[in-house]
């Protein structure tokens, strides 16, 4: 590389291209470049391949995003907000404020509660990654509020969850795998009907975490994922 | 309640640009990134600055893409040769003779000049994103480019010379 710039050059040079250096090193490099012609060259080659690659990036993106779901999206979520805000206040005021812990005693009532203020245990799990839309909410509002959700997959795949207060007693709901769990002072049971149960049990651990506390979403989207490659038919 | 995606649409190019100069097809990463699309859309949780809307999904691309490189088997690969743009001649860099360059490219060169050049990301956002020191991605950057550079000179692709010269 006779007379070539030096790989610290190089690395210099790029930056600068990039607009990544400091004034001072730019002001040293920009003095450099006006004495030395080699230098000046190579800066010009990497000027225009970083120019050029941009154009690729102009080119129009034959993508189309699924209004349904970003309509669904607010709809969901204002749907989801005033149910779960319901359920909350049925909650409320059969078991008191203090089964949702110390982030509950400020609150303000029921009218006040949002998405993303509900208490951990209040979350309805999404399985839209799996393959799993959310096609129902509920709260039945009986001698022990339930909050119930249901999904459906393409298959003939379907799942319910039910939530309600940890401590309090209902029947059992009867399908071909079953999972409780506990969160943030309620029960959680989810339900499918058919599903291998491979599937089932990577649906219900994400499901699960998705009502804790500090969940990873991005973990749990990598495992809604896995539950949706080569997924079989529901039977049953 | 206000739409968080309000800016997805107009992220859509550079993501397009982005998964197909990671994963060298159109079609894959027209497929990529529509299911990445409504992945964010279903998402519960999402950025609420644009900033961080931007790095977010441009990550979910990315592991998208990352997947489908794994699928495939053509995990990232460091080149640590060294880096040599004193040889080329700018004259055979065109927009035909770079893709095809980097449709050559290691998938590790690949991904970093995409964010630097495509998605314009910082060095510092591309570090974080990559979770590498900066110093990392400047000399990925370095290194890249001299590649593509070696892939541009090796091809027997040569641009038509411009009118105005």
């Amino acid at each position: 590389m006779d007379n070539g710039p030096q790989q610290q050059d190089l690395l210099k040079l790029n930056a600068l291209v990039d607009g990544e250096l400091a004034p001072a090193e730019r002001a040293e490099l920009a003095a450099r470049l006006a004495g030395d012609r080699h230098l000046a060259r190579a800066y010009a080659v990497l000027a225009r391949l970083k120019a050029t690659i941009g154009e690729a990036a102009d080119a129009p993106a034959p993508i189309v995003l699924p209004q349904r779901r970003r309509l669904a999206w607010g709809v969901m979520a204002a749907a989801a907000c005033v149910i779960v805000a319901i359920g909350i206040g049925i909650l409320v005021a059969r078991n008191g404020l203090a089964m949702f812990g110390a982030e509950s005693e400020t609150a303000e009532g029921p009218t006040s509660i949002t998405l993303a203020s509900l208490p951990a245990g209040t979350n309805i799990p999404r399985l839209d990654t799996a393959g799993l839309k959310l096609v129902g909410l509920a709260i039945d509002s009986g001698s022990v509020p339930l909050i119930s959700a249901h999904y459906r997959g393409p298959h003939g795949c379907r799942l319910d969850l039910r939530a309600w207060p940890t401590g309090a007693t209902t029947p059992a709901a009867s399908g071909t795998s079953r999972q409780t769990w506990r969160a943030g002072g309620l029960t959680y049971e989810l339900v499918a009907h058919g599903m291998p149960a491979w599937r089932f049990a990577i649906i219900a651990e994400a499901a699960e975490q998705q009502t804790q506390l500090g969940a990873d979403p991005d973990r749990v989207d990598r495992r809604l994922r896995e539950a949706n490659k080569g997924a079989p038919p529901c039977v049953g | 309640m206000r739409d968080p995606h309000g800016g997805l649409t107009a992220l859509l190019p550079r993501l397009f640009a982005f998964a197909r100069t990671m994963l060298g097809d159109s079609d894959s990463a027209r497929d990529l990134v529509q299911e990445a699309a409504a992945r964010a859309l279903a998402a519960r949780r999402v950025p609420e600055e644009q900033p961080a809307y931007r790095a977010w999904m441009f990550r979910i691309v990315r592991n998208a893409a990352l997947d489908e490189l794994r699928r495939l088997k053509r995990p990232p690969v460091e080149d640590d040769g060294p880096v040599d743009v004193w040889r080329y001649d700018d004259v055979r860099i065109a927009k035909i003779t770079v893709e095809q360059g980097l449709a050559t490219l290691a998938p590790l060169h690949r991904e970093i000049i995409s964010l630097i050049d495509i998605a314009g990301f910082s060095y510092g956002e591309a570090a974080e994103l990559l979770e590498v020191p900066v110093g990392t991605v400047m000399s990925r950057v370095a290194r890249a480019r001299g590649a593509l550079l070696a892939a541009i000179e090796a091809s027997s692709v040569r641009p038509l010379k411009s009118r105005h010269g």
